[in-house]
């Protein structure tokens, strides 16, 4: 019997510790905007990014929000403008019973080094897998200067206060 | 049909090994014995030690290392709370002490780590967060490209799970409005008002922003709900204008709601700061040229909770290799008369799609070139080559849908419209009849 009880047991601790909240980002780093030529006027560019967020295993009883920062792209002395999300949208949730997640954050963002928030769920919601895609937009104003920049983005998911 | 199936067969061992190729480590983070809020929140005295840990799991499809670590939280930009994880923790952050700063896990395998939070002596009454950081050490690289970049973004993604330390002590509802200012981009111009909780609680206010015109006339009004507002930090808070404003000057009154929290009273801060704007403001937020066609998108490389997915898509794309792979074995053996009239072998192989070698100013020029070659052969002889546009940004007209538009004069012909932009313009310009 003893040996029946032990992988029974196993079974039933295994779903509950495994439970979990996570965020993966599925567009891989790092990401290259194709060049653009300057022509004196604003010009911008965007790029999908793909992020799984999956919670499952707890009643999400205060729900969860993605956040990104990021600092302005620079090249040396020179920086562009600070990078934009423009949208996220949601695709429908998956595992088991999910809950779609209720988003109240508005957009567009300007991202900065200290973050903002970017997509949420909403206490009670967003249970499950979904995938967001968010729209990440690059503005090369006027008078930017060639060159190569960079810039780091940082995607995290939180449950917190 | 041997050949066909030789390559069917192909395809079939082939795929497996390259989805295998997207295999990677995703870890989840939860808080020990907090399902439900999915955080911890602890009351300590300044000086208490209290243990607590979290679950980290890896539900990816690769053995994977991450890196844990403590963080200080903060408040967003546009309020929630955020996370400073690109420095050392400072504040709530620093008492937090971590078991292991990295742990490697399989597909499957998950792992407690403990964690202590020390609250020092001198911690004053409030509370204040810290976070536990999960992030993934790997990072799945593209495939080089040859093209110039000119824009490169290195991405990180974390989990984080929130430590709310509550020391006891009087809670205090502190906020101060500092001045407006406006800014945006693309025709999205933005109030923002700078704020600051100097309290000690996290509190979630709402409020109004009363937009006055120069005599005093209420011009739109901007309601809010803030997200947590955390104690000690001060943001610049955009909100979006329904209407845009002209250059000029303008006072805003800001009231903001905060609402009561146990052993303290609900009050309403406001403030009447002036603010102006500017020509070059203007032109700022209405001066951008239309969207550039988005990079391609890069593919999923990076873990996906669903496997099966992954195999889904690889098995479809094995069978639609498989098909094109028939169909081009059935075309090789239909008679050659019926074949589309065949390309000499001697025309040069076509240019690679998009690759610019040149230096971006050189594009630049190769770029304008191209344009006077097209105009020339396009625009009327009075605008050759090009319109040059002269912009009122002083004479502004807000139309009924919101947007301004601005008197554009062109240089070379004298042709004078009302647009957004140059490029608004332009398109204008090349609708009149010629």
């Amino acid at each position: 019997m003893r040996r029946l009880l032990i992988p029974l047991l196993a079974l039933i601790a295994v779903p509950t510790a495994t439970a979990a909240f996570s965020v993966t980002l599925n567009t891989t780093s790092p990401q290259t905007f194709t060049a653009i030529t300057l022509n004196g006027v604003d010009q911008t560019q965007t790029l999908p990014l793909s992020i799984t967020v999956v919670n499952t295993g707890g009643t999400n009883g205060t729900g969860w929000s993605v956040t990104a920062a990021a600092g302005a792209p620079t090249s040396g002395a020179n920086t562009l403008s600070p990078l934009q999300v423009t949208a996220v949208s949601a695709a429908q949730c998956t595992i088991g019973q999910c809950v779609n997640p209720t988003n109240n954050v508005a957009v567009p963002v300007a991202l900065s080094a200290g973050g903002a928030k970017i997509f949420n769920a909403a206490a009670g919601t967003g249970t499950g897998s979904v995938v967001l895609t968010a729209t990440l937009q690059m503005t090369y104003d006027a008078k930017a200067l060639p060159g190569t920049y960079t810039a780091s983005l940082t995607i995290a998911g939180t449950t917190s206060p | 049909m041997r050949r066909f199936a030789t390559i069917l067969l192909l395809a079939l061992v082939v795929t497996p090994l390259a989805s295998a190729a997207a295999k990677a480590p995703a870890f989840g983070l939860r808080a020990l014995g907090n399902p439900k809020l999915g955080y911890f929140v602890y009351s300590l005295s300044p000086g208490a030690v209290r243990r607590g840990g979290v679950i980290i799991s890896n539900s990816g499809t690769a053995t994977g290392t991450v890196k844990l670590f403590a963080a200080d939280a903060t408040t967003g930009s546009t309020t929630g709370t955020v996370y400073l994880t690109d420095r050392k923790a400072e504040h709530a952050g620093a008492w937090i002490s971590l078991a292991q700063s990295t742990l490697t896990l399989k597909p499957g395998q998950h792992r407690t780590v403990p964690f202590t939070v020390r609250v020092p002596a001198s911690a004053k009454p409030g509370q204040w967060v810290g976070g536990v950081v999960a992030e993934t050490s790997h990072q799945v690289s593209q495939p080089k490209s040859k093209k110039k970049a000119s824009v490169r973004i290195k991405i990180r993604d974390l989990t984080i799970v929130a430590v709310q330390v509550n020391v006891p002590g009087p809670p205090v509802l502190g906020f101060t409005i500092g001045g407006v200012t406006t800014a945006g981009q693309r025709g999205f111009q933005q109030i923002v008002t700078h704020i600051a909780n100097t309290g000690n609680v996290l509190v979630k206010p709402t409020g109004t922003v009363t937009v006055l015109n120069k005599q005093g006339a209420k011009l739109q009004v901007l309601t809010f709900k803030m997200d947590t507002f955390l104690p000690q930090t001060a943001i610049a808070y955009p909100l979006l204008l329904k209407k845009a404003l002209a250059p000029g000057d303008y006072s805003a009154n800001v009231r903001l709601a905060i609402p009561g929290v146990a052993g303290a009273a609900a009050r309403v801060v406001t403030a009447h700061p002036s603010f102006s704007i500017s020509k070059q403001d203007v032109k700022q937020v209405f001066t951008s040229a239309a969207p550039q066609a988005p990079p391609p998108t890069a593919a999923g490389s990076s873990s996906s909770s669903t496997p099966w997915a992954l195999i889904g898509v690889a098995v479809l794309a094995a069978l639609l290799l498989a098909l094109l792979v028939f169909q081009l074995v059935r075309r090789r053996r239909t008679p050659k008369a019926a074949t589309p009239s065949s390309v000499p072998a001697s025309l040069p192989p076509e240019p690679e799609a998009a690759e610019p070698e040149q230096p971006v100013l050189a594009e630049a020029e190769a770029a304008q070139e191209a344009r006077q070659a097209v105009s020339e052969q396009t625009r009327s002889p009075e605008c050759d080559p090009h319109h040059y546009w002269d912009v009122a940004y002083d004479r502004g007209d807000l139309g009924d849908d919101g947007i301004w538009r601005f008197p554009h004069r062109c240089r070379n012909c004298g042709l004078e419209l009302l647009a957004r932009d140059v490029d608004d313009a332009t398109a204008h310009a090349d609708a009149l009849p010629a």
